[in-house]
């Protein structure tokens, strides 16, 4: 009887436990000094690391100790599930006031009408968007208004190990390697070092989720002179001769071995690569990674990515945006506070490059002499990867959805699912203008 | 009997106290079971994006699912695999380890409980992680094989194991089903056992022409139950490999919930839940008359 009894208590006592853990913690924090007199409220919405969050908390309460009367709501995750919760509050209408989006999904929440046009404040003179790039900012012009402000930008880079190079006795990779110098650095780099007869570093490393679009095949395709849409971003154009050259030059990296296989990268553990586990030699990921990668790898080197086959491609994408909900309370409190977060030196020496280098080109050039050498190596290699004569193709409404179709998809044709290139983008090319009929 | 009589009669003319105190109960079905159920029925003859007002379309999402939408007959395929792996291997390991935890060994309780557990903690999200772990190239499991010289086997990232390795880890929390079985075992008349002893029958023999045929209701209940879990099967899956590799483990729960949170068509997604609804009830349907076949009845 005691027995049972003891048993009984535990099972509770876990259960209790499980219940517990159940519960999402609610990640919801007030950032109030002065909650006692506070008279307004604005609600921050954003998804991160922990660095971003702590950054994000400390700019937040500067804001507030210069607005006594000002009492933010700071509400921030993980990336899983953000945008689940952030439809799910727009669609109550109970969204957030300020709102870090994606830089692919503006489109989306401008079709059903959730976000603010900016330019009222920008003629009052609440939001400065001098400093900032206009290219960029026209990408997310939408019947000549615009909807969102650039938190930072961000390119795709090429992540070397000096230790693998070293040890294979390469040369580091410099600003004027092509592709065919990167592959044969990376047949050279793949090598069995424990002697066991077997592989165990390769030259470089496929990014399983990022083999989708935005990246990696976009930046082959058009090196390849193609395009992602049509012209009034209504139909898919990647359809083409291009486009299978640039699945096919995805492809080719397994094929000649020169990359982990498949079975093995897609194991890893979510926001863990190759690189970081030490199989790979070189990686080309987003220049956010920098931060990430400068821990897990300590002879971390960084370069410009190779240069394309037919022609040079390279720009500089924005990494997060930030835009005002249709549920703003307040609405011009809430822009003064996305103008804070973005135009002000201070908050900008307390963010520093926790959103990918800042959009402010002031602020960018003042937080260089704060960051590590490594981070600062990064930002040269940003500089040196602007191209001035490329304009960037927008983002159609659904491109989210698009996206991690096209990410599925193209695993699926690495892992051989379809027969070929051809194949595959006839799939995506079916599905994808389904989508799009679907937001017009 | 007096005493029960006077009881109810009270309980008659204060029935009020009864309702008043199910009226949470009562209010949370209403309101959030049966209100949202009849809602979804609405909604999957009609158009919604989530923002706006939804519009009818009539039987339209019903036509694109059985004729336009591909990765719905992939992923009712993929059901159908995984219901017919998990529902086996889960019932007979809830079978086998009923079968000798139903004898008086000392500490029985614990062992119980020991076995129980993964059914209190098997289906959440932290479990699945670490399962997760635990299979990957770096895990303990690939470990041990290579102490032994195998593998390296990707269990979750190869597209030939990674349902079935779900299926076995679904499996894995068979504690409900074995307790339930184990009620049903110590109902099984001692009398029986003694009977065939004595005529000198072997114990398999006894498994087969009396545990099983006595159990046989309760072999009924938790295949019915199994069943209607393992249609909805969506944490793990969603939690360890959602959907990949190369769309090997795309069930119909991640269909549906992608349809819903990815592309914000809760018509359409209320459509696919309404047709999973049939899917089970029909299964189950089948189970129950094949039942007349196969299940005793003492009585």
């Amino acid at each position: 009887m005691k027995k049972k009894g003891v048993i009984l208590i535990l099972l509770v006592v876990m259960l209790g436990m499980l219940i517990g853990c159940g519960k999402k913690p609610v990640e919801s924090t007030s950032v109030s000094v002065a909650a006692r007199e506070a008279t307004k409220e604005v609600r921050f919405m954003w998804w991160g690391s922990d660095a971003r969050h702590a950054a994000t908390v400390e700019a937040m309460k500067l804001f507030e100790s210069r607005n006594p009367n000002v009492k933010l709501q700071a509400e921030y995750s993980g990336f899983s599930g953000y945008f689940d919760k952030l439809t799910t509050q727009l669609s109550a209408k109970t969204g957030p006031d300020l709102v870090q989006l994606s830089y692919t999904n503006v489109a989306d929440y401008v079709t059903f009408g959730q976000l603010l046009p900016l330019d009222p404040f920008i003629e009052k003179g609440i939001i400065s968007v001098d400093n900032l790039s206009e290219a960029t900012l026209d990408m997310y012009r939408f019947d000549g208004k615009l909807y969102a402000i650039p938190a930072g930008v961000s390119t795709t880079l090429l992540f070397y190990n000096k230790d693998m190079f070293d040890a294979a006795g390469v040369a580091y990779p410099n600003e004027s390697w092509t592709w065919n110098e990167y592959i044969e650095a990376a047949k050279k780099l793949t090598r069995d070092t424990n002697g066991d007869g077997k592989v165990d570093v390769w030259g470089t490393g496929e990014m399983a989720k990022v083999a989708g679009v935005d990246m990696s095949f976009k930046k082959y395709l058009y090196e390849r002179n193609g395009s992602l849409w049509t012209d009034d971003l209504s139909k898919v154009a990647f359809n083409s001769e291009a486009g299978v050259a640039a699945l096919e030059f995805i492809r080719s990296f397994q094929t000649m071995g020169i990359t982990p296989p498949i079975e093995m990268t897609a194991a890893n553990p979510d926001g863990v690569d190759d690189f970081q586990l030490g199989r790979v030699a070189m990686i080309i990921a987003s220049s956010p990674n920098t931060m990430m990668y400068q821990e897990a790898v300590p002879g971390l080197g960084i370069e410009r990515v190779p240069a394309g086959i037919e022609k040079d491609v390279f720009w500089v994408n924005p990494s997060m945006m930030y835009s005002i909900t249709k549920d703003a309370k307040d609405p011009e409190l809430t822009a003064s506070l996305l103008n804070f977060m973005v135009n002000d030196e201070e908050a900008g020496s307390i963010l520093k490059v926790v959103r990918g280098t800042p959009s402010n080109s002031v602020i960018r050039a003042n937080i260089g002499r704060s960051l590590s050498p490594t981070e600062q190596t990064m930002l040269a290699c940003i500089q040196k990867t602007t191209s001035t004569d490329f304009v960037n193709e927008p983002f159609p409404a659904g491109f989210m959805e698009i996206f991690t179709l096209m990410t599925r998809e193209i695993q699926n044709y690495l892992f051989g699912k379809y027969k070929s290139a051809q194949e595959t983008l006839s799939i995506l090319e079916a599905e994808s203008n389904k989508i799009l009929a679907r937001y017009i | 009997m007096k005493a029960f009589r006077v009881k109810r009669r009270v309980f008659e003319e204060e029935g009020w106290r009864a309702y008043a105190l199910l009226l949470p109960w009562i209010a949370g079905v209403l309101l959030f079971t049966l209100w949202p159920m009849l809602q979804s029925l609405f909604l999957s003859f009609a158009d919604y994006r989530i923002y706006g007002k939804a519009s009818f379309v009539g039987l339209e999402n019903f036509r694109e699912m059985f004729f336009e939408d591909r990765m719905f007959k992939t992923s009712v395929f993929l059901t159908f695999k995984y219901v017919l792996l998990f529902v086996p291997i889960k019932l007979v390991a809830a079978l086998l380890v009923a079968q000798v935890l139903n004898r008086n060994i000392k500490g029985i309780s614990l062992y119980r409980t020991i076995y129980y557990l993964p059914s209190i903690v098997g289906s959440s999200v932290a479990m699945a992680v670490t399962w997760k772990m635990v299979l990957s190239r770096e895990g303990f499991v690939n470990a041990v094989l290579g102490y032994l010289h195998l593998g390296p086997i990707d269990f979750l990232s190869s597209p030939s194991y990674a349902l079935e390795t779900l299926a076995m880890m679904g499996a894995w929390q068979f504690g409900s089903s074995m307790v339930i079985f184990l009620a049903g075992l110590k109902q099984v008349p001692q009398e029986l056992y003694e009977a065939a002893e004595v005529d000198g029958t072997k114990k398999t023999r006894q498994f087969f022409s009396i545990t099983l045929p006595m159990i046989s209701s309760t072999i009924l209940f938790n295949l019915v139950m199994g069943l209607i879990n393992a249609f909805q099967v969506f944490t793990q899956i969603a939690v360890i490999t959602n959907g990949g590799p190369a769309d090997s483990t795309y069930v119909y729960m991640l269909h549906l919930y992608r349809t819903a949170f990815v592309s914000h068509r809760m018509g359409y997604s209320s459509a696919l839940a309404w047709v999973l609804t049939l899917i089970i009830l029909a299964s189950t349907g089948l189970v129950f008359l094949s039942s007349k076949r196969w299940v005793y009845y003492q009585e």
